[in-house]
């Protein structure tokens, strides 16, 4: 299981999603092996649980790229002011 | 005073415009006058502005490459080199490129780069890739004090936050913008977990999006790795850009309505998605629970649980039958018993004593079948055949032959 979570981890929200969609297929269709389903269905539940931790973030991460002295690129937060919060104008 | 010849003097004008660095690498800007195209396909055109004119010439291939045909009237921008032409004694321009310059001449420019793009399969839809649904990572080029920007953002914060947005400045208007442009697309494409790139800025006059009709900006495009979506102001005419993007947004807000799913209607997605998983696996588990009970089922009907009552009851049925068998016996036997005892019957002296004879006992009922023993006094039951009678023994008489000893018994003696 806890592989499994591993190799989870590192699926994109598609990728989770889509694999999830082909399980429950698989299980709708119905297996001849409960084992099989039993496994399908913790995976099922685990890559549900990465889908919504992807989802959990709700503070929007904002960063803006700038040049280094010697030009190297770094990231930087960007401090989001209330006036970028104003109307679409 | 030296006298030249005409052709001498053209010669030797000729010979300075031809040394003169000046006249050889010359833009040049004025309203054509006129024009005219050759049967071979020279274009003869005179351009003017309020103080003069001069001829020039766009030969047979320079004239096909510019795609667009030039006529009076029109702002022209034209390359060359300027010489003297003897025949005619006139200084002229020898054209190898020209473009329309001012609004009308913009949008020509425009349409030529357009269409020759294209025809280069710049924009061919097949070449267009599908953004990630649900990027790791989106990045923003564009102006960092532009209107666009905040668009964008504010779109971005509230359809999904949990999508990290990376903000890389590019100036979007004058001189450099188109390479200051190109080089941001690269640095954002270069940026780890990027999977989709914002090209976006305010609407403006065609003059303003000089940098966004740029045939290296949409080379870039191109070749950028990451599908890249553009956004020009709000919704003008299309930008060589918008023609090379991956996808076309009419707005900054719309295109970053498109970089990013809605965060909330995924929650309900991974939520139905949760439903169906838990439907599945109860319906799945509900087939092998009944599975299992009509296994169940079965082997309980081979359990001994249910088997003794079955051998039990056939036990039952044997033992009755052996029951009904032993007393169909027992009447057969009784049967021939009586068969027996009627053939007994007519054996019994019983049977004998009607024929006249008849059977004496003595007092203890022993059965009397020989005299000997016998004394006077004692007495003795004669049984017959309907009856009996009491007689006491007044003689005993041996036969003669029956020379058996008599005992000496003392009288009585019998009788202990």
């Amino acid at each position: 299981m806890a592989e499994a979570a591993r190799d989870i981890d590192v699926l994109t929200y598609e990728q989770a999603l889509a694999e999830l969609e082909g399980l429950i297929r698989t299980l709708e269709t119905g297996s001849v092996d409960l084992a099989d389903s039993i496994a399908s269905y913790e995976r099922g539940v685990a890559l549900a649980n990465h889908c919504s931790k992807l989802l959990e973030q709700t503070e929007a991460k904002v960063q803006r790229l700038v040049l280094g002295p010697k030009g190297e690129p770094t990231e930087q937060p960007v401090e989001l002011t209330a006036a970028d919060d104003g109307d679409e104008q | 005073m030296q006298v030249l010849k005409v052709g001498d003097l053209a010669e030797y004008i000729e010979e300075v415009f031809s040394q003169e660095q000046g006249l050889q690498d010359v833009w040049v800007e004025g309203e054509v006058a006129s024009s005219t195209v050759s049967v071979q396909g020279h274009c003869y055109l005179t351009l003017k502005d309020e103080r003069a004119s001069i001829r020039g010439v766009l030969f047979r291939l320079s004239y096909a490459r510019i795609g667009f045909q030039i006529q009076p009237g029109m702002m022209l921008l034209a390359h060359g080199r300027v010489n003297f032409y003897r025949d005619r004694g006139e200084t002229q321009l020898l054209l190898d490129t020209a473009q329309p310059s001012g609004v009308g001449g913009l949008y020509l420019a425009f349409e030529q780069l357009k269409n020759r793009l294209e025809a280069e399969g710049l924009f061919d839809p097949h070449h267009k890739r599908r953004p990630p649904a649900f990027p790791r990572k989106v990045a923003i080029v564009t102006s960092e004090s532009g209107a666009a920007l905040r668009d964008v953002l504010k779109v971005l914060r509230r359809r999904c936050p949990a999508v990290p947005v990376l903000v890389v400045h590019a100036l979007v208007q004058g001189d450099v913008a188109a390479a200051s442009v190109v080089r941001a697309l690269k640095r954002a494409a270069q940026r780890p977990g990027v999977e989709v790139i914002l090209l976006v800025r305010g609407g403006g006059a065609i003059e303003d999006l000089a940098s966004f009709n740029d045939e290296g900006l949409a080379r870039a495009i191109r070749a950028c790795p990451v599908p890249v979506i553009v956004g020009v102001g709000h919704e003008t005419d299309f930008t060589i850009a918008d023609f090379a993007a991956d996808v076309r947004a009419a707005t900054p807000s719309q295109a970053a309505e498109m970089a990013v799913p809605d965060q909330a209607q995924l929650r309900r997605d991974v939520l139905a998605q949760r439903e169906r998983l838990n439907g599945a696996i109860a319906r799945e588990a509900a087939t092998k629970a009944e599975a299992l009970t009509v296994l169940g089922e079965r082997l309980d009907r081979q359990s001994p649980e249910r088997l003794v009552p079955l051998m039990r009851q056939r036990l039952d049925d044997r033992a009755q039958r052996l029951e009904a068998a032993l007393r169909v016996g027992l009447e057969r036997a009784a049967q021939r018993l009586q068969g027996q005892s009627d053939r007994l019957e007519a054996l019994s002296p019983i049977a004998v004593l009607g024929r006249g004879y008849s059977l004496a006992r003595d007092e203890q009922g022993a059965l009397v079948t020989s005299v000997v023993g016998l004394r006077p006094g004692r007495r003795l039951t004669t049984v017959f055949a309907d009856g009996s009678a009491e007689a006491e023994i007044t003689a005993v008489n041996p036969n003669a032959e029956a020379d058996a000893p008599v005992p000496a018994l003392e009288p009585g003696g019998v009788d202990g």
